[in-house]
C-alpha cells in the first residue's frame, strides 16, 4: 500500500458519509452490529472475525449485516442468511445441535462426575 | 573460525552431558559426579544462546536463520529479540531454561542425594529429548546455501519492546513446569513423596506459576495495545495453549500446600504434576504444529509436530508406568472432613480443572469435527463465557470460604459467620449501584457482589495480626494473590458491562460522537521511521471549543517484509481507557476509525501484578516445616 495514495484520498477526497449505511443506524443498532461483526468470521483470514479484519469480504460482510439490520430483521433472521450462504462455520458460536452436544454438556458431565468422585473419596477417607 | 560449527559443538556437549546424567535414571547407576554432569548442559547451552544472539546483532549473513528473521536496518533491540523470534531460536531458548532450571536445582539443599540425583537425570533425559530434535530437525546454526546479502525481515507485528521479553518470560513458566515432573518421577522413584517432598517442589512450582502469570499478562496487554482489535484475550488456539498449563498448575501448588500440611493427595498432586507438564508439551505442539488456526502461525511445521508429539508420548509412558507401579502406595490413610479448608480446595481443584476441560476441548472441537465429521466448526468467545460462567461462580465461593475455614474439620455456622458481614456489604455496594446505573443483570450482580466479598475477604485475612501486631506473613501472599484474581474477573465483568465502542468511516473534519464524548478528525501527515512508513492522524476529544485530548493513531507500512500495522493511541486514567485505531479498508478512500471506552481495564492488569506479587511473597514467607 502506497502511503501518499493514502493520505492523497483522506484528505482531498471529499466526504461522502451519506454512502455509508452506519451513518444511519441508531446506537441501538450500532451495538447490535458490532456484536453481529464479533460472532461473523472472516473466512478469508485467521482465526479472525469480520470484526477484527479489513479483508475486502469482512467490508462487504459489514455492509451486508449494516443494511439487513436497516431493512429490520432481527439477529437470528441475518444469522440464518449468513449460514444459508456460507456454512455453520461463518458463525463463532456453535449452535446447541445434536451434533455439537459433546462441546455444550461435556463440562457439565465433566464437573458432576468430579464432584461424585470427591464427595466418594472423602466419604471413604472417613469410613 | 568457524562461529556456527561453535554453536554445534556446544549443542553437542549439551546433548552428550545430558545423556550422560539421565543414566542416573537406572536402577544400576555409574558412579559419576551428578553435578557436573547436570550444570554442564547449561554453561554450553548458554553460550550456545549467546552466539546465536551474537550472530543476529552481527547481522550475519550466512546463516539461514539471520536471512529468515533479521535484516540489518532493524533497531538493535528486534535484532536480539530476532534471535528467539522464530521456531529454531525459541527452542534453543526452552533448551536453556530446562538446564537453567536443573543448574539451580543442583544448588539446592536437599540432603536426599538419591532424590536429587534422579531429579536431575530425568530432567536431562528431557533435555537430551530437545536438545537431539533441535540438532536433527531445527539446527539455529545452519548456514546458507547461496550468498545472501540482506535478511528478510522480522514480522513488524512482533517489533514490540513487550513482545521481545514475553518469550523468555512465558518460557520459564512453561519450562519451569519440567521440574516439577522431574520432582515426581524423582519422588516415585525413590518413595519420597510426602510433606518433605512438598516443602522442596512448593518454591519451584510457585516459580513457574509467577513466570507464567505475568507471561501470560504480559501477552495480554500486547495484544490489548498492538493488535489494535480493542480485546484483551480472544480465546485465540495460543492463548488456550497458555492458560491451559497455567490452571493445572494452579491447582497443583494448591495440593502441594495441603500435601505439606496435612501429608495426604499424595497420588493426586503427582496426577497433577504429570498432567501440568503435559500441558505445557500440549499448548508447545498446538503452537508448532500449526494443525489449529491461529493469529500466532509462526514456524509451524507439522514435522515438528510430530516430534513434540512422540516426546509427549514417551514422557506420559514412562511417567505411567511409574504411576502405575507407585501410585497406590503412595496415599496416607487419614481422615478429611467434608467442611474443611482442605475439601475446599479439592473443590476449587476440580473445578480449576473443569475450566481447564472446558478450554481443552473447545481448542481441540473444531479440530475434532474437521477430522471426523469432514466439517467446519467455529468455537468463539461466547462459547467460553457461557460455559465458564456457572464454574466461575463456584470458583469464587469456595475461594471466599475456603480461607475462611479450618483445616481438619470445621463447623458451617463458623464460615458463615465469618464471610456473612462482607458478603451483605458487598451485595448492598453492587446492588445499590445497579439501581443507581440500572442495567445489571443477575448475573453480573452475582459475578459483582462475590468479586467484591473475594476481595474484602482477602484484605481482611491479609491484614490479620498475631499476639504481636505483627502482619502473619505466610498469609500475606495468598491474600494478594486472591484479591488479585477477585479484582481480575471484577474488571473482566465490569469492562465487559459498560465497555462502548464504535467504529466509524470517516475523513479529515468529521466529527465522531461515542457515549456524549465528541471526537474531531483533525488532521493526517506522513511520518517516516526508522524502517517504515507512517501516517499519523490527530483526533482531538473536544468539550465545545476546548481540547481534552489529543489522540495520534498510527498506520506504519513497512518495507521489510512488506506489511501495514495499526498503532493504537490510548489515553488511560485511572478508571477508564479511551482507545482509539485507524485503518484502511481495502479499496476504500476514509478510513474506519475504531474507538472504544473500557473501564477497569488498568485494573485488570493491576490484578495480574498483584498476583504475581501474592505468588513471590508466597515464596519468601513459606512456613518451613519443623525438623
Amino acid at each position: 500500500m502506497k502511503v501518499k495514495y493514502i493520505v492523497f484520498f483522506i484528505i482531498f477526497t471529499m466526504s461522502s458519509s451519506t454512502s455509508f449505511a452506519n451513518m444511519k443506524m441508531t446506537s441501538e443498532q450500532n451495538d447490535r452490529a458490532i456484536e453481529l461483526y464479533k460472532e461473523t468470521r472472516c473466512l478469508v483470514c485467521q482465526s479472525q472475525t469480520i470484526y477484527d479484519s479489513n479483508s475486502e469480504l469482512a467490508t462487504d460482510l459489514k455492509l451486508f449485516i449494516q443494511e439487513e439490520i436497516i431493512s429490520g430483521k432481527s439477529d437470528d433472521e441475518i444469522k440464518t442468511q449468513l449460514i444459508n450462504n456460507y456454512g455453520e462455520w461463518i458463525l463463532m458460536t456453535p449452535a446447541l445441535s445434536k451434533a455439537n452436544y459433546i462441546l455444550w454438556f461435556g463440562p457439565v458431565i465433566f464437573l458432576v462426575f468430579g464432584i461424585i468422585l470427591m464427595y466418594k473419596y472423602i466419604i471413604r477417607k472417613n469410613n | 573460525m568457524n562461529l556456527g560449527n561453535v554453536g554445534n559443538i556446544l549443542m553437542l556437549v549439551c546433548l552428550l552431558a545430558s545423556l550422560i546424567q539421565s543414566t542416573q535414571l537406572l536402577p544400576k547407576k555409574i558412579d559419576i559426579d551428578y553435578k557436573i554432569f547436570s550444570r554442564l548442559p547449561f554453561y554450553s547451552s548458554l553460550l550456545a544462546f549467546i552466539l546465536l544472539i551474537y550472530i543476529f546483532v552481527d547481522s550475519n549473513f550466512n546463516y539461514q536463520l539471520v536471512v529468515n528473521n533479521s535484516h540489518s536496518e532493524k533497531p538493535l533491540i528486534y535484532k536480539i529479540a530476532g534471535a528467539w523470534g522464530n521456531h529454531e531460536g525459541s527452542l534453543l531458548l526452552w533448551i536453556l531454561v530446562l538446564t537453567i532450571f536443573n543448574f539451580m536445582f543442583s544448588y539446592s539443599k536437599i540432603e536426599h542425594t538419591d532424590f536429587k540425583k534422579n531429579v536431575t537425570a530425568f530432567q536431562s533425559l528431557m533435555i537430551f529429548g530437545f536438545t537431539l530434535f533441535l540438532l536433527l530437525t531445527s539446527n539455529p546454526f545452519t548456514p546458507t546455501e547461496t550468498f545472501v546479502s540482506e535478511g528478510l525481515g522480522l514480522n513488524p507485528v512482533l517489533q514490540d519492546l513487550l513482545l521481545a521479553i514475553h518469550p523468555p518470560i512465558l518460557y520459564v513458566g512453561y519450562v519451569g513446569y519440567s521440574l516439577v515432573l522431574s520432582f515426581a518421577i524423582g519422588g516415585m522413584i525413590t518413595n519420597k513423596v510426602d510433606k518433605e517432598w512438598a516443602e522442596w517442589l512448593h518454591p519451584w512450582v510457585l516459580t513457574a506459576w509467577i513466570f507464567l502469570t505475568l507471561g501470560i499478562g504480559l501477552g495480554s496487554f500486547w495484544a490489548y495495545y498492538e493488535l489494535g482489535w480493542g480485546g484483551y484475550w480472544f480465546w485465540d488456539p495460543v492463548e488456550n495453549a497458555s492458560l491451559m498449563p497455567w490452571l493445572a498448575g494452579t491447582a497443583l501448588f494448591h495440593c502441594v500446600i495441603i500435601l505439606k500440611k496435612k501429608n495426604i493427595l499424595q497420588s493426586w498432586t503427582i496426577l497433577l504434576s504429570i498432567l501440568t507438564f503435559s500441558l505445557s508439551l500440549i499448548g508447545t505442539f498446538l503452537v508448532r504444529s500449526g494443525i489449529l488456526n491461529s493469529v500466532h502461525t509462526f514456524a509451524s511445521d507439522p514435522a515438528r509436530g510430530l516430534f513434540i508429539l512422540i516426546f509427549l508420548a514417551i514422557i506420559l509412558i514412562i511417567s505411567f508406568t511409574l504411576y502405575a507401579f507407585k501410585g497406590p502406595l503412595l496415599d496416607n490413610k487419614s481422615e478429611m472432613s467434608l467442611v474443611s479448608k482442605e475439601s475446599s480446595i479439592l473443590a476449587n481443584n476440580w473445578l480449576l480443572l473443569s475450566t481447564l476441560f472446558v478450554v481443552f476441548l473447545g481448542t481441540l472441537y473444531p479440530l475434532g469435527t474437521d477430522l471426523f465429521l469432514q466439517k467446519s466448526t467455529s468455537v468463539g468467545p461466547n462459547y467460553y463465557i457461557l460455559s465458564l460462567l456457572p464454574i466461575t461462580v463456584l470458583l469464587l465461593f469456595f475461594m471466599i470460604i475456603g480461607p475462611n475455614a479450618k483445616w481438619q474439620s470445621d463447623k458451617i455456622s463458623n464460615i458463615i459467620l465469618s464471610t456473612n458481614k462482607l458478603f451483605i456489604l458487598s451485595l448492598a455496594i453492587i446492588f445499590g449501584f445497579s439501581i443507581y446505573f440500572d442495567e445489571l443483570h443477575l448475573t453480573q450482580i452475582t459475578l459483582l457482589t462475590l468479586c467484591l466479598t473475594l476481595i474484602l475477604v482477602s484484605i481482611k485475612d491479609g491484614l490479620r495480626v498475631n499476639h504481636n501486631y505483627t502482619i502473619i506473613k505466610p498469609s500475606l501472599g495468598k491474600s494478594l494473590a486472591h484479591i488479585g484474581f477477585g479484582l481480575l474477573i471484577l474488571s473482566v465483568v465490569a469492562n465487559a458491562t459498560f465497555a462502548q465502542e464504535k467504529i466509524f468511516q470517516a475523513k479529515v473534519n468529521d466529527i465522531l460522537i461515542l457515549d456524549d464524548q465528541k471526537f474531531r478528525f483533525d488532521s493526517v501527515e506522513q511520518n517516516k521511521g526508522k524502517n517504515y512508513n507512517s501516517i499519523i492522524a490527530t483526533f482531538h476529544l473536544m468539550d465545545n471549543k476546548t481540547i481534552l485530548e489529543t489522540f495520534k493513531p498510527e498506520i506504519r507500512v513497512y518495507s521489510n517484509p512488506p506489511t501495514v500495522t495499526s498503532e493504537t493511541s490510548i489515553i488511560r486514567k485511572f478508571l477508564t481507557d479511551i482507545y482509539v485505531v485507524m485503518n484502511i479498508p481495502e479499496n476504500s478512500d476514509f478510513v474506519n476509525v475504531r474507538i472504544h471506552i473500557k473501564p477497569l481495564i488498568s485494573f485488570i492488569w493491576l490484578s495480574i501484578i498483584l498476583m504475581v506479587i501474592g505468588g513471590m511473597s508466597a515464596i519468601v514467607f513459606r512456613v518451613k516445616l519443623k525438623k
